[in-house]
């Protein structure tokens, strides 16, 4: 399970470079290779990271509020996800 | 008697998986696929003539790669639990190879096989039996 879990991490995440680069890129006016660099260190901040994404997805990319807030957030879902499976298999591992 | 964590060590080629941790696993594994399919589609949504497009499959290909590994290992699980050898495991290649009726017979049959025949009681020679584990 962890391995896809850390596949999606790195998947989204390489996403959100390229949103966050854009959004970088939109926002404060630079060039592409400082808002790339710029956005190398704040891809992988948590909650920092997810919000840049979604700013840049939303005004570069025109996608949904609600679109890039799935994506970017995506570990809340799933997290969730994982803690009811695991507790409904501990209930159902004790024969 | 505890069952082998369902949602553990579903990379490992070591260990023996009992029945009910082989089948929550290969759903919950088969539940994974079909949510990061749905995302990934929803994100990269088919062109019209039903092909999908690249980003699609770029990233869909890392979880179809170790989906395809993980089915691989968590079957040689259940051999070993059975006293085999999990390189018996292999025999999918054929059945994914035939032909769409007899692969569909054959992979319900194998699947019947790995759910159903009970592992071997107390140590084989492939390790515990995850039935006594704690």
């Amino acid at each position: 399970m962890q391995v896809f879990l850390t596949i999606a991490y790195i998947v989204v995440g390489f996403v959100q470079l390229f949103a966050i680069m854009d959004g970088l890129g939109y926002g404060l006016n630079i060039g592409r290779f400082f808002a790339a660099i710029l956005a190398l260190f704040i891809t992988y901040i948590p909650l920092v990271g997810s919000i840049a994404g979604i700013y840049g997805a939303v005004n570069v990319w025109d996608w949904s509020l609600l679109q890039a807030a799935v994506l970017f957030f995506w570990y809340v879902p799933v997290f969730i996800v994982v803690l009811l499976f695991t507790g409904a298999e501990s209930l159902f591992s004790r024969r | 008697m505890a069952s082998y964590p369902a949602l553990e060590d579903w990379f490992s080629t070591s260990i023996r998986r009992n029945r009910k941790s082989f089948i929550i696993a290969s759903v919950a594994l088969f539940a994974v696929m079909a949510v990061a399919a749905f995302v990934i589609a929803w994100f990269t949504p088919p062109r019209r003539d039903g092909h999908f497009t690249w980003p699609f499959v770029l990233s869909f290909a890392p979880f179809a790669i170790a989906y395809i590994i993980c089915s691989y290992l968590l079957s040689a699980q259940r051999l070993r639990d059975m006293g085999l050898t999990g390189w018996l495991t292999l025999l999918w290649i054929p059945i994914g190879t035939a032909d769409t009726y007899l692969h569909g017979a054959a992979s319900l049959a194998a699947y019947i096989v790995l759910c159903t025949v009970p592992g071997t009681q107390g140590t084989n020679r492939y390790g515990p039996d995850p039935l006594e584990a704690d």
